[in-house]
Formats: structure tokens, C-alpha cells, sequence
């Protein structure tokens, strides 16, 4: 350009046609504004042809040029004699001008080209970047933008913000030095990456889970990555947690299903599977009742549901069917699982499978059946062996042998109460006692026992207060047996006292009985204990009661089953009073 | 005399029932098999049948069935002897005549097995 400005000078007012042709309005003022040469191309700038232009004054004659920016410049170019480069807004024709004003000895020689165009989209150009930048610095995502070998040219403001790292430090740096590379199973996969998940440094050594989207652009023909990561550590700790609790479920030994509120299965483990046989296809939005043995009243099912849509946890014993028909016994746990509102959203299912133990327990229960048959038939045959020699010798004269062959009755009756007590044990436990009721008095029994305690035993007498308003309804010999318990304990248990008492009393729709001792009491701690299964109560003296417990046990049991109640009160080395009642006769 | 059978695998309680039962003037006659004595007892036609309910290899229960099918033993009385009390209402549910149980003293069988040769 320098070239042709320099030609135009050395041609100052001469008419060079060429110069009409190029693109750019061109003209020569002299220093006192003159205008000297002007190109066709004027009109683009001042809006008159070149003939209206030519040898008039710039400042004076072309409207809108006094004092506008273009003539100030002008004046300076001419002032300075030096070379002078802008551009310009004419207000007027709402348009940019490029100028170009290169001073020479006579004056300015002058290139205007519209670059209204150029300026336009260069706005524009700035707007989007403007926007751009409001997008990223404010955005949550770390964005950040690479060269094609992963240094990074851009980070946004939530960069610095998530890992800590000042953005100025990490700009021109790779990201490979912040990203767990073993997260990429090649080095290059962070250049095409979609919905990836990896770790990036944090600047305190942490890892932090991204989970990035990766873009090729090109701008200025050069290769950029884009990356849009998210931090996903909190969703995958949550995750992996979930992960923890799925893969529990799934390993765990126990039954677990799922179901809606109608009960349609939405969820079985593998451990459901392996047991029932069936497999989650089989079962799915089936009802769980596919794995029912019919070994349980209707009831039990209604029960069971009135429960669990109670909002409260089911738990019990439940007899299944799996799919070859093999009954297995479960501990089995339902509950109802429910949203913020506290509504149940659907049940989960869990069950143990205790086979095995129960068949053990049974096996056990059996044992001692049979073990306390065994045990009857010799005993039989020692008590009538007994009785028949008590009979030959009963008028013989000879003391000792019948002291003797006494001790001996009393040990078989003892031998034959135990054994008994053993086989009732063995009855509850496997629920097969059976109770005959009748109607009788029960004040006329007890009564009788006390009758039969005075008779036998000479260390305590018994007192009997009360009698019962009505008779009642009830296995008369497991009655008996609860009487004679209580107060065979209630002997053994206080050796240094006299009495016991008893006393009958009634209340609505039930009689209450109660033994009293004055012996050695049961320690608080204690109380809840002493109806368990071969619980004994030990002495403080350290003396030891013999038996086996199991009294206690049969009776409270025994009481139970005739919908009573035994309890107890007592204090150490006070003595204790039971307590049990029966429903009267309605 | 008045015959008395009694089925039982136990021995020990075979010799004291008979040594029992001879005392109080009865002539007793004593097995271990159930089913197969059934001949046997059609021959003597004893006033009572005494039958343990567990009886090695076989069910007393059966047995009894089988004495009631025989026409020959059908109309003897059956005293069911069991070591488990329950079994008192099985046997009075299938015609059994008397029940002794395990473990009894001298009054307890002799009180039984005169009520039923009495009837």
C-alpha cells in the first residue's frame, strides 16, 4: 500500500483511472484541506460523486466533516507527519470506516474502506463471547478447553472452585497430571469421551469423580478438546454404598422378596431362589402364596396382613412349599416399607431358613420321648416288683425290710415324676400336650392336695383362705399337677419355715390361686427368669435345691394353655408369693 | 382259671404282670410278637388281651385291629398298655376296652384288669 500511496504522491492531481477500480474510496488534500484527487469509489464514503468533490475543501465544503473525527485525525496526520491508521463510526450514515492517511509533502493522501461488515460481525463475535463467558464462569460443570495435546488453554471459574487449583497455574499445563490414568484403559481416551467417569486430583491429594463429556472443535485451524465434567463423587459414594447393600442382598443366605402393596412380587434374591427352586422369571408379579404349604389357618394369613398394612413388622414361624412340594420352615419377616409421608409404598420379605434347626429340635424332642419311654417301662417293672415284696413281707414282722422297701416306693415315685416332668417338656416343646377339660371345684382339689401334703409331709402345714365362686373348665390333672408344683417349692424353698399358704380369691371373670413361703425369695434380677426352661433358683447360702427345673416351666406352660396367667412376687430371704389365675366357667 | 394274655417286647414287665397277675389267681400267658400269637390267642380265648402299644417291629395298634378282625378274637377285651398318656383317647376311640399306663402300680393293673374280666 505504501507503494501505491507513494505513486499516487508523485502523481498528486494527475487522473489515474486504476485507482477507480480498487475497493477503497481514495483521496489527496492538500495542507489546507483542499481536496486535490479523488477515485470514483468517494461516493462510498462521503455519499457525492467525484466530480462534486474534486478541488473543493474538505473541512468547509463536504457536509458533516467540520469537526468530526475524521478531519481531526486528519489535522494530526498533517500536524505530525507521521502516517496515521483508524477507524471510524460516521454517525450520519450509521457506517465504520477503515482509514488510512499517509502525509506527504503537500499534504494527505487518503484510503477509506467501509468496514461496517467487518465491524458488525465483530460484535457479534464479541456478544457470543460475552455470552460464552457468562455461561462458563457461572456454570456448575468444570469446563475446560485443550489443545490437541491435552494442555489446557481454558478452565472455568468451578475448575478452580472443585479442585482447588489456582486457574492460572493449571492453564498451559497437561491434564494428564491431575487425572487418574489408570481410570482410562488407553492414554488417548480422554480425547473422545462420553458420559466418562474418572478421577481428577483434587490440589489436597483427594480424588474426586468426574463424569465428562469430550469434543473435538476446530477454530483458526487448529485442534481443541472441549471438556464438560460434573462432580459425581457424592452420587458414586451413594452408589457404591447401594452397590454394598445390593450385593448383601443378593449374597446373604436368607430369603428376600419384595412386593407391592397387593403383593405382587417385585423382587426375589438368589437365596429365594435356591431355596423354593423357583427362579425370579417364575415368581415375578406373582404372590408369594406360590410358596404356601396350606400347613397354616386362613387366619394366620389375615392376621399376618392386618399387621403388615398396620404399618407394623410381621415376624413369626412360616411353613413354605418349595417347587419340588419339600415343606421348609422359615423365620420369616415382613415389613411394610414407607415413603416421607409415612405411606407404605410396598413390603420386604426376609426368611431364615431353619429346617435344619427345627428338624434338630425335633429330633431332640423326640429323643427324650422316647428316652422317657424307655425309662417308664423299667420303672414299672421296679414299682410293681416293689409292691408285690411290700405285700409279701407286710405282715412278716421284719421293720427293716419294709422301711426298706418304703424308700425304695418313695424313689420310684420320685423317679416316675421325673420322668413324666421330662416327657411334658418334650410335649411343649413340640406343642403336642394335650388337654382333657372338665368341670370340676377347684377348691375341693386343692383341698385334697393339701390333705394329702399334711399327710405325707411333717416339717409344714398348709392354710387354705378363700373359695372359688364358680367352677371351672380345665384339664383337672395338669391342674393338679400346677397345685402340687407350687407347693412342693414352695416346701423345698423355705427349709427353716412351717407354713404355706394358700389363698383362693376371684376376680370377674377369673379365679386367682396363690401359694405364699416364707422361705429363701428370688432376687429381683432373677424374676422374669425362673419360668424358663431348667432355670433353678440358687441360694445365697450357696445351698443348692435339688431338681431339675422344670417344674415351673410345665406349670406356667400348662397355665397358658388354659388362656391364665402365673406371675410372681417376691423378695430374697423373704419367701415368694405365685400367683396364677383361670378363666372362670362362662 | 381265668387266662390272661399279655403282649409286650419287654420281658422284664412280661415276668412281672404274669408273677402279678398269677398272685391274684389268674393264669397267664405271655408273648413278645403281637400278630403272629393272634392263632394262639384264638385257641386259648383268654378273658382279657393285655398289648403294649410299642412293640419292637410292630404297632400295637395293629395288632389290636387284627384281634378285632379275627372272628375268632373279636369279642375279647383289649387292655392297651403306652407309656404316653395321650394314646388313652386313641384307644378308647377304637374300641379299646381298658388302658393301662406306663408307668402303673400293682392297684392301677389290678383294678383294670378286673374291671374288664368282670364286664
Amino acid at each position: 500500500m505504501t507503494e501505491i500511496s507513494k505513486s499516487i504522491i508523485s502523481l498528486s492531481s494527475g487522473e489515474i483511472s486504476i485507482l477507480d477500480n480498487i475497493d477503497e474510496a481514495v483521496f489527496v488534500i492538500n495542507k489546507n484541506f483542499k481536496i486535490i484527487y479523488v477515485n470514483r469509489k468517494i461516493k462510498n464514503f462521503l455519499g457525492i460523486e467525484k466530480e462534486f468533490v474534486l478541488n473543493k475543501n474538505f473541512i468547509k465544503n463536504i457536509k458533516g466533516m467540520k469537526n468530526s473525527i475524521f478531519c481531526k485525525k486528519f489535522k494530526i496526520a498533517i500536524t505530525e507527519g507521521k502516517p496515521i491508521k483508524f477507524a471510524a463510526r460516521d454517525k450520519i450514515k450509521n457506517k465504520w470506516f477503515g482509514v488510512k492517511a499517509y502525509p506527504f509533502q503537500k499534504g494527505l493522501a487518503i484510503f477509506v474502506s467501509d468496514i461496517t461488515k467487518r465491524k458488525r460481525s465483530d460484535n457479534k463475535i464479541k456478544e457470543n463471547e460475552k455470552r460464552f463467558r457468562l455461561i462458563t464462569e457461572n456454570a456448575k460443570d468444570l469446563i475446560s478447553i485443550t489443545d490437541k495435546h491435552g494442555n489446557y488453554v481454558y478452565l472455568n471459574p468451578s475448575f478452580e472452585k472443585t479442585l482447588g487449583y489456582k486457574i492460572e497455574k493449571l492453564l498451559g499445563t497437561n491434564l494428564m497430571n491431575i487425572v487418574n490414568s489408570s481410570d482410562f484403559s488407553h492414554l488417548d481416551d480422554w480425547r473422545n469421551m462420553e458420559d466418562f467417569q474418572y478421577r481428577v486430583k483434587r490440589i489436597d491429594g483427594e480424588w474426586i469423580w468426574l463424569e465428562s463429556n469430550r469434543f473435538k472443535i476446530k477454530w483458526q485451524n487448529r485442534t481443541f478438546y472441549v471438556g464438560i465434567g460434573r462432580d459425581v463423587t457424592e452420587k458414586r459414594i451413594a452408589r457404591e454404598e447401594l452397590q454394598k447393600l445390593y450385593s448383601a442382598v443378593e449374597q446373604t443366605l436368607d430369603g428376600i422378596f419384595i412386593t407391592t402393596l397387593n403383593g405382587q412380587i417385585l423382587y426375589v434374591n438368589p437365596a429365594f431362589e435356591k431355596i423354593t427352586g423357583y427362579t425370579e422369571k417364575e415368581v415375578l408379579g406373582k404372590n408369594p402364596n406360590i410358596i404356601n404349604s396350606g400347613k397354616h389357618k386362613k387366619v394366620f394369613f389375615t392376621k399376618l396382613w392386618k399387621t403388615i398394612n398396620g404399618g407394623k413388622t410381621f415376624r413369626g414361624m412360616v411353613i413354605n412349599k418349595k417347587k419340588n412340594g419339600e415343606l421348609f420352615y422359615t423365620d420369616h419377616t415382613i415389613t411394610p416399607v414407607k415413603d416421607e409421608l409415612g405411606n407404605i409404598t410396598y413390603f420386604v420379605g426376609i426368611w431364615k431358613d431353619i429346617t435344619s434347626h427345627i428338624e434338630e429340635e425335633k429330633r431332640k424332642d423326640e429323643f427324650i420321648s422316647i428316652a422317657s419311654h424307655e425309662l417308664k417301662t423299667p420303672i414299672t417293672t421296679v414299682k410293681v416288683f416293689t409292691q408285690l415284696l411290700q405285700k409279701m413281707f407286710k405282715d412278716s414282722g421284719n421293720k427293716d425290710v419294709n422301711k426298706y422297701l418304703d424308700r425304695m416306693g418313695y424313689q420310684v415315685d420320685k423317679l416316675t415324676n421325673l420322668v413324666r416332668d421330662l416327657l411334658d417338656v418334650s410335649r411343649l416343646q413340640t406343642g403336642k400336650l394335650e388337654l382333657r377339660k372338665e368341670k370340676f371345684d377347684i377348691g375341693k382339689l386343692i383341698k385334697e392336695i393339701a390333705e394329702n401334703f399334711d399327710a405325707t409331709d411333717n416339717t409344714h402345714k398348709i392354710f387354705i383362705e378363700g373359695k372359688p365362686k364358680k367352677m371351672v373348665k380345665a384339664d383337672r390333672d395338669r391342674i393338679e399337677q400346677v397345685i402340687i408344683n407350687l407347693i412342693s417349692n414352695a416346701i423345698k424353698y423355705s427349709p427353716d419355715a412351717d407354713r404355706v399358704e394358700i389363698e383362693i380369691k376371684s376376680e370377674k371373670n377369673d379365679i386367682i390361686i396363690s401359694v405364699k413361703d416364707f422361705g429363701v425369695g428370688i432376687a429381683q434380677e432373677y424374676l422374669n427368669k425362673i419360668f424358663g426352661r431348667f432355670y433353678r433358683v440358687y441360694d445365697t447360702r450357696d445351698k443348692t435345691f435339688p431338681g431339675l427345673g422344670m417344674g415351673l416351666y410345665i406349670s406356667y406352660e400348662i397355665v397358658e394353655r388354659h388362656r391364665g396367667k402365673m406371675w410372681v412376687e417376691s423378695k430374697k430371704d423373704e419367701g415368694s408369693i405365685f400367683y396364677f389365675s383361670l378363666p372362670y366357667l362362662t | 382259671m381265668t387266662k390272661i394274655v399279655i403282649i409286650d417286647d419287654n420281658e422284664a414287665i412280661l415276668e412281672v404282670v404274669k408273677i402279678a397277675l398269677d398272685e391274684s389267681g389268674y393264669e397267664v400267658i405271655t408273648s413278645t410278637k403281637g400278630e403272629s400269637f393272634i392263632p394262639t390267642i384264638a385257641k386259648i380265648q383268654p378273658a382279657v388281651v393285655l398289648l403294649d402299644l410299642l412293640l419292637s417291629g410292630e404297632d400295637g395298634g395293629e395288632v389290636a385291629k387284627a384281634l378285632r378282625k379275627n372272628k375268632d378274637t373279636k369279642n375279647i377285651p383289649i387292655i392297651l398298655i403306652s407309656a404316653d398318656p395321650s394314646a388313652e383317647k386313641v384307644a378308647k376311640d377304637g374300641g379299646i376296652d381298658g388302658f393301662l399306663s406306663k408307668p402303673f402300680d400293682l392297684d392301677r393293673l389290678l383294678a383294670v384288669v378286673n374291671d374288664c374280666v368282670c364286664d
